[in-house]
């Protein structure tokens, strides 16, 4: 024998109030949606019905704040109150999805459950449009229980809700928090919402979105969005894109941020869903590489997913992206070839959008990508400026290598771009790909160091010594010497080292302060490392101090004047000194302090 | 505030507007070579533990390890500087993908699992996450039977405020039944991930990849289809998923849209290249082979292909000879094979050469092409 689970109703509405709905607030989202839904129910019916929402705010007994919701919509019936009203769970529009099933978008049949979490008892009255219909009260609590009864004065057709402000949640009740709340959630409904205070009623959506009216010069338009843009999100945007479609299936607007938003961030949009808002962060409805944009929309045949911040995945979603994207992909086409200036602009502040796009259009990429800033060694500057300068594209892809190349590159006035940065590298590759005449590069610190001019032949004899010298100090440290002539003449040395090396260092600064089990693990760490993963000390021949130590005979002296170049490349850098550097670099300045003192010891005295 | 601090403070700021990836971490290296040289030992550990964060969710979870070290001994030393939440909840990060890197040995493997059991019961949370690193741990090193004692033991311990979300635990479970083939109850688990009722900051970008296998050996290649144009794009900019991009190339190479394939395989070897998830990198050049094999049986010799100079058997010239390729691969795929069999004193990674080679039986040509 099978039986049936007892629900407790007051333990579903503290689930409810705890974790499905965002805020109490929702109750006047549900009252909304269940009007909504009645009222199109009944339109399909009737074509000359004029749908109208009532909501009005009394003090009842007690003192308690009461409010009561109307909707002249379909209405239901005995039957439909004892199984839709009162199954939990259960909704009128799941049971007539197969006659209006693009009507009905409340699909989550537990509107009525979230009055109880403001309010401990539920009267509906309702009068069903269905012929032969009798008036009904359904009066419901939060301990479970309901009770039915045929209503002996008229009502018209439609459906009544009184609820009953519970202890606490008076904010709920206040009027200027329903006005705000109804505009929030029906403020694109298009037909009126109704709010009566005494004698006066006053309708809340009065005011009408941009894309529904019509405008005689795109000046006025252009006015009358960006106002609705700014009273919508509060930001002066720098420019608006129509998102509306004829047939009406999507409508709305993207606007152009003045910022360049955080991209970690979600991208997110103000989505209303036949009218009604879904969500004030929608996430996936443009495309990705839209963050440029900040957009209202409204949809007609998208399907929600229950925690309604986006969508389902099927192919009409992904037909809406593509018809977005399209639409602001010919917005920025439109402005190259219009308005180069605002171009520029939004250039400057959303380049990041604009090359995500060019990635995989190469159309589009063939129109921007000259357009496009990069970091170089030169500082920022446009692929054209670029290749103005340049016969060839070389790039570096990771930020510290850059660092560690961009004075010496700078001061030879090379140039290489910094592609460390999402997209620059893969975009620069599709240079090469589109563009095969323009030899594409990828530099590294230690191919960046071949283009160093290499010594004669005399002075490679001359400094052999010293070279040897550096060699047997720097062994230990993992790194290698090399001698050349750069330019700042008035850098040293430079230290150049690989990603790897970068990473090995880590692990040898690191070791040295572990136990002896993550010491263990860092050094097995150490093996996964790419057989090169020594960095590179590049002594510059043209710095006078330099030519004069590696001509030296004395050998201690160049010793520690290795010792302490090596020392000051790697702060230079940024790098840290590991214990065994430290103590290196304290024995080679006393030993340095030393051999002044002993030099000028006449002086001293 | 000091210039120095301001400019760690100006780094960790930037690199927080990132996307996960390479540039984000290499701004909070800096931001932390700076704190160690001016020795503030708070930035010190502020700056460690955003590089752990930003290592794990940008796949260089090695880097994640170097500063975990540190951090372990800070906590083991001075116990008040760290925050106790945060680091268990970055042990658990550490334990989570450990076995990725098979120079690490078993023991040194276990010793950390016991630090960190030691870690957790010293501070009453609930070991809920370690068992199921450690069942992650004996799947990937192929021992199934304690695999599946951990999988019990994971799902029968209790949660609290420091287990994974109900979403990536999910995901887990979906890598966990795909990994021995029960595709069904793969796909019944990813359900409600896949309808949108649950997800995460790194759900659903990885339950997508790992229905992949699953759909393809059921046959259900139109919803193959969908997974893979809903979830490649979900995770083609980072590297951290560089295993389920492996299996996105996988499909294309079995839908004989080869082109697509070709374009996949470019544009992601060098992560698999670069990376020291060698677990990972063993992943994607197993499918790169069944990408050549394709090849080959379409009568194929050469191809053309546009690879990274940092590849072992670079070309100027761009053209491959694909039986060299194919060889090339196969000797990486048993030197890695080789490391991790070692390490887990089995023949696991060997047989799954073998296994993944056999994945060429589901070759399905889809009328549609993919756009």
């Amino acid at each position: 024998m099978s039986h049936k689970f007892q629900i407790d109703l007051l333990g579903i509405i503290e689930l409810l109030s705890e974790h499905l709905y965002s805020s109490p607030q929702v109750y006047l989202r549900e009252l909304l949606q269940n009007g909504v839904d009645a009222m199109q129910a009944r339109e399909s019916f009737n074509n000359d019905f004029q749908p109208k929402i009532k909501v009005s705010v009394s003090n009842g007994e007690n003192g308690r704040l009461n409010l009561l919701f109307e909707d002249n919509g379909i209405g239901l019936t005995e039957d439909e109150i004892h199984k839709f009203l009162s199954t939990i769970g259960k909704s009128s529009k799941r049971g007539l999805e197969n006659i209006y099933e693009t009507d009905f978008i409340g699909q989550f049949g537990i509107g009525l459950l979230s009055c109880f979490v403001v309010s401990e008892v539920v009267c509906v009255k309702t009068l069903s449009a269905k012929p032969g219909s009798q008036p009904i009260e359904w009066n419901g609590r939060d301990d479970g229980t309901y009770s039915i009864k045929i209503l002996e004065e008229e009502i018209s057709v439609g459906t009544q809700v009184f609820l009953q402000c519970k202890t606490g949640f008076e904010t709920y009740f206040e009027t200027e928090f329903i006005k705000s709340s109804l505009k929030n959630f029906g403020g694109l409904l298009k037909f009126p919402i109704i709010f009566s205070e005494g004698e006066n009623e006053l309708q809340i959506n009065v005011e009408v979105p941009p894309w529904r009216e019509e405008f005689y010069t795109s000046q006025e338009e252009k006015e009358a969005f960006l106002k609705y843009g700014r009273e919508m999100f509060g930001i002066e945007f720098l420019d608006y894109i129509r998102l509306d479609e004829e047939d009406n299936e999507v409508s709305g607007v993207a606007f152009v941020l003045p910022f360049s938003p955080n991209l970690a961030s979600k991208k997110t949009h103000r989505v209303y869903l036949k009218n009604m808002l879904l969500s004030e962060n929608a996430e996936g409805l443009l495309p990705e590489w839209a963050f440029f944009v900040k957009s209202i929309v409204n949809v007609n045949n998208l399907r929600p997913t229950a925690s309604r911040e986006s969508f389902y995945e099927d192919g009409k979603l992904l037909l809406t992206r593509n018809l977005f994207g399209a639409k602001l992909r010919s917005y920025l086409l439109d402005l190259a070839k219009n308005e180069p200036n605002k171009l520029r602009k939004i250039i400057e502040i959303h380049y990041l959008s604009i090359k995500a796009l060019a990635i995989d259009d190469d159309e589009f990429y063939r129109m921007f990508i000259d357009w496009m800033p990069f970091e170089t060694t030169l500082g920022w500057m446009s692929l054209d400026e670029y290749k103005k300068l340049n016969q060839r594209i070389a790039f570096i892809r990771s930020r510290d290598q850059f660092r560690q190349i961009s004075q010496v590159a700078a001061s030879q006035n090379i140039c290489v771009i910094n592609a460390s940065y999402t997209y620059d590298a893969e975009l620069l590759y599709k240079h090469y790909d589109l563009n095969p005449e323009i030899p594409v590069e990828e530099v590294t610190p230690s191919s960046f160091s071949r283009e160093f001019s290499f010594l004669t032949l005399d002075e490679q004899e001359e400094t052999a010594q010293f070279m040897r010298k550096a060699d047997e100090v720097l062994r230990s440290f993992q790194c290698v010497s090399d001698m050349k002539r750069f330019s700042p003449t008035e850098l040293p040395v430079v230290l150049l080292a690989d990603e790897e090396a970068g990473f090995q260092r880590s692990i040898e600064q690191t070791k040295q302060v572990t136990s002896e089990l993550w010491s263990g693990i860092l050094d097995n760490m150490s093996l996964h490392g790419a057989e090169d993963n020594s960095s590179q000390l590049c002594f510059n021949f043209s710095n006078p101090l330099i030519a004069k130590i590696s001509r030296s005979n004395d050998d201690y002296l160049q010793k520690l004047a290795i010792q302490i170049l090596y020392v000051q490349s790697l702060l230079l850098s940024h790098r840290p000194l590991n214990s065994k550097e430290m103590k290196m670099f304290n024995e080679s300045l006393l030993g340095m302090l030393e051999f002044s003192i002993d030099i000028g010891g006449d002086w001293i005295q | 505030m000091s210039d120095e601090i301001e400019k760690i403070y100006d780094l960790l700021y930037d690199a927080y507007s990132l996307e996960h990836g390479k540039t984000k971490i290499s701004m909070i290296e800096e931001a932390l070579s700076l704190a160690d040289i001016y020795g503030d030992e708070e930035l010190q550990i502020d700056t460690r533990n955003d590089l752990i964060e930003a290592a794990v969710f940008g796949g260089e979870h090695e880097k994640a390890i170097v500063a975990f070290s540190w951090l372990n001994q800070k906590y083991k030393e001075s116990p008040e500087l760290i925050n106790t939440f945060d680091f268990l909840w970055k042990y658990k990060w550490i334990l989570s993908q450990i076995y990725s890197f098979p120079h690490i040995t078993r023991s040194q493997i276990d010793a950390i699992f016991a630090d960190a059991i030691e870690c957790y019961n010293a501070n009453g949370a609930s070991l809920r996450p370690i068992y199921k690193s450690l069942c992650s741990l004996e799947m990937y090193s192929g021992n199934k039977e304690k695999a599946f004692e951990h999988y019990q033991k994971w799902l029968s311990t209790l949660r609290d405020s420091n287990s994974d979300c109900h979403a990536c635990e999910l995901t887990t479970q979906v890598g966990f039944q795909g990994f021995y083939e029960n595709d069904e109850q793969a796909l019944d688990v990813a359900k409600p991930i896949l309808n949108g009722k649950m997800k995460c900051a790194e759900v659903p970008h990885g339950t997508y990849g790992r229905i992949m296998l699953p759909l393809i050996r059921l046959n259900r290649f139109d919803e193959a289809q969908q997974t893979f144009n809903t979830g490649y794009k979900m995770v083609s900019k980072n590297k951290d998923f560089l295993s389920e991009i492996g299996k996105y190339l996988l499909f294309q190479v079995l839908t004989n849209n080869t082109k697509n394939a070709v374009g996949l395989f470019e544009k992601h070897l060098s992560w698999a290249v670069e990376t020291k998830h060698l677990d990972e990198r063993f992943e994607f050049y197993n499918m790169s082979w069944l990408l050549f094999d394709k090849l080959e049986s379409n009568g194929k010799t050469e191809v053309k292909l546009h690879l990274p100079n940092s590849f072992k058997h670079y070309k100027e010239d761009g053209i491959y000879n694909l039986a060299e390729l194919k060889t090339a691969f196969e000797s990486h795929l048993s030197e890695i094979a080789d490391l991790f069999d070692k390490r887990n004193g089995n023949r696991f990674y060997a047989e799954t050469i073998e296994k993944n080679k056999s994945l060429r039986k589901y070759a399905f040509e889809l009328e549609k092409q993919i756009s």
